[in-house]
């Protein structure tokens, strides 16, 4: 079997349709994480009672469960579970009338809060105690340390991680394929489907995530650029 | 101005503060000397609520506040009327000069941004680093970032200053230049608390000098009581190297 390019063009050209997909799950797998690991992170920074060594056990957990396990997990239960909890509270909708998209996202959400509250864990602990310190010392409000000393930051430092999350989001957003929501992957392999050129079709599909994964890439530097001043201020 | 009456600190087993009290004067300038280890800037940082005491009453101006038992809104309203000055400068790292000068005024003054500017350029210049007020304290040096820490402190117009080693982190030539500040705000009126291994600037500035070892005082009294008609064996072995240069 040789390999022929016009279908691996064939291939791109309809799996780049979907491209809008892939894009929007990542995305808003990446908003939702970033706002729930931001609380993740805050509760066990400030040691907040009961709920940060609970919380600390679901991080640990979650971080070794492969998402795959997570898509398919929602998926079953939700199948199961849904309508009999819909009926029970009276709602109209029905597990029929979901876009699997959402199973999708609400997966790779926890695993982006998951990510996200370490990425944030750790950017905490590059901000100095003396920070802190002096905050407090002025008469601020746990509120006003967050949002005017540490969030700013911690900001930039985790900056280029989150670009990495993202790409990792691009990627993992492929398995939504799983549970048959048509994002670039499964498009491509439907036209595999039909002429039997997978090599083709994997191809292609590559390509489309290794662009992406490029332009978030230069993206986060040119952001990061014009942070770099800031950056090399707050790594002081 | 100030009084503190029995503070006792411990961090796990062992005990930092056993039982200090200290009276401060409106605008007196009490100096802590001790050892490494005395616990004396647990002291300074006990009376900021920056540690919390396990027991203790600190009573400022009007109010009393019980140190272990002190609401949020207690230590709120307690820490905006003191100011502290740190070793290492702590000045906020994503902020100018001018804006660290600002941060107290507008977030827990609720001054306008107006009024906080008046006043940071006012300090500024005090301070004598008006042509530095948009660098960020990376692009200053550590005298010219220690007098941004206090012309931040002074914004508060709080009725104490603690200076916690003010001086400790800089270079000799920088220490006199902080040193001379550190002495101007005292002449003109504040209420001050330091922490200081300067034994010159104690003697000649202060107008009462604590020594302070294993979280107990030892000794005070007036700079000449301390440091020439020194009572305790402990002080005198501490002070030797100055005293003798007193003498000579």
């Amino acid at each position: 079997m040789s390999f022929q390019l016009s279908i691996m063009i064939e291939a791109l050209k309809t799996a780049s349709h979907y491209i809008g997909t892939t894009l929007f799950m990542a995305l808003t797998a990446l908003v939702i994480g970033a706002v729930v690991g931001l609380i993740i992170a805050l509760i066990r920074l400030y040691r907040i009672k009961i709920l940060a060594p609970v919380l600390q056990v679901i991080v640990t957990v979650l971080k070794g469960v492969p998402v795959v396990l997570v898509i398919l997990a929602l998926y079953l239960i939700s199948a199961k579970q849904f309508d009999i909890w819909a009926e029970s509270m009276h709602w109209t909708l029905r597990f029929k009338d979901f876009n699997m998209v959402w199973i999708a996202i609400a997966a790779l959400s926890l695993m982006s809060a998951i990510n996200s509250s370490e990425i944030f864990r750790g950017a905490f602990a590059a901000v100095k105690k003396g920070q802190f310190d002096a905050a407090k010392s002025i008469g601020m409000t746990n509120v006003q340390v967050i949002r005017r000393v540490l969030l700013p930051q911690a900001w930039p430092i985790s900056l280029p991680m989150f670009s990495n999350l993202l790409i990792s989001l691009v990627k993992a957003s492929a398995l939504a394929s799983m549970v048959s929501v048509v994002d670039v992957f499964a498009a491509a392999k439907i036209t595999a489907q039909q002429n039997y050129r997978f090599l083709e079709a994997y191809v292609a599909v590559a390509i489309i995530y290794w662009l992406i994964s490029l332009v978030i890439e230069k993206g986060a530097q040119l952001l990061e650029n014009r942070m770099l001043r800031k950056l090399r201020r707050a790594a002081l | 101005m100030m009084k503190v009456t029995d503070i006792h600190k411990r961090f796990g087993k062992q005990e930092v503060l056993k039982g200090i009290d200290l009276d401060v004067a409106k605008g007196e300038v009490v100096v802590l000397l001790g050892p490494s280890g005395s616990g004396k800037t647990t002291f300074l940082r006990c009376l900021n609520f920056l540690e919390r005491a396990d027991q203790g009453v600190i009573q400022l101006g009007e109010t009393t506040t019980t140190l272990h038992k002190a609401s949020k809104k207690e230590i709120l309203t307690h820490q905006r009327q003191t100011a502290m000055v740190f070793q290492n400068y702590a000045l906020f790292q994503n902020k100018t000069a001018k804006e660290n000068i600002m941060m107290p005024l507008i977030v827990t003054k609720k001054q306008s941004k107006e009024a906080a500017l008046r006043t940071a350029e006012a300090l500024l210049d005090q301070v004598g680093l008006s042509e530095r007020q948009d660098f960020y304290p990376s692009q200053l040096s550590g005298g010219q970032q220690q007098r941004i820490g206090i012309a931040r402190a002074l914004a508060l117009n709080p009725k104490v200053i603690l200076f916690d080693e003010p001086t400790s982190a800089l270079d000799p030539e920088l220490v006199g230049q902080t040193l001379a500040l550190l002495r101007e705000i005292a002449e003109a009126g504040a209420t001050m608390v330091l922490v200081t291994h300067e034994m010159k600037f104690a003697y000649e500035v202060a107008d009462k000098v604590v020594f302070m070892e294993n979280g107990h005082i030892v000794e005070q009294g007036t700079p000449q009581q301390v440091f020439e008609e020194t009572k305790e064996e402990r002080t005198k072995a501490f002070l030797a190297r100055f005293t003798t240069q007193l003498a000579g």
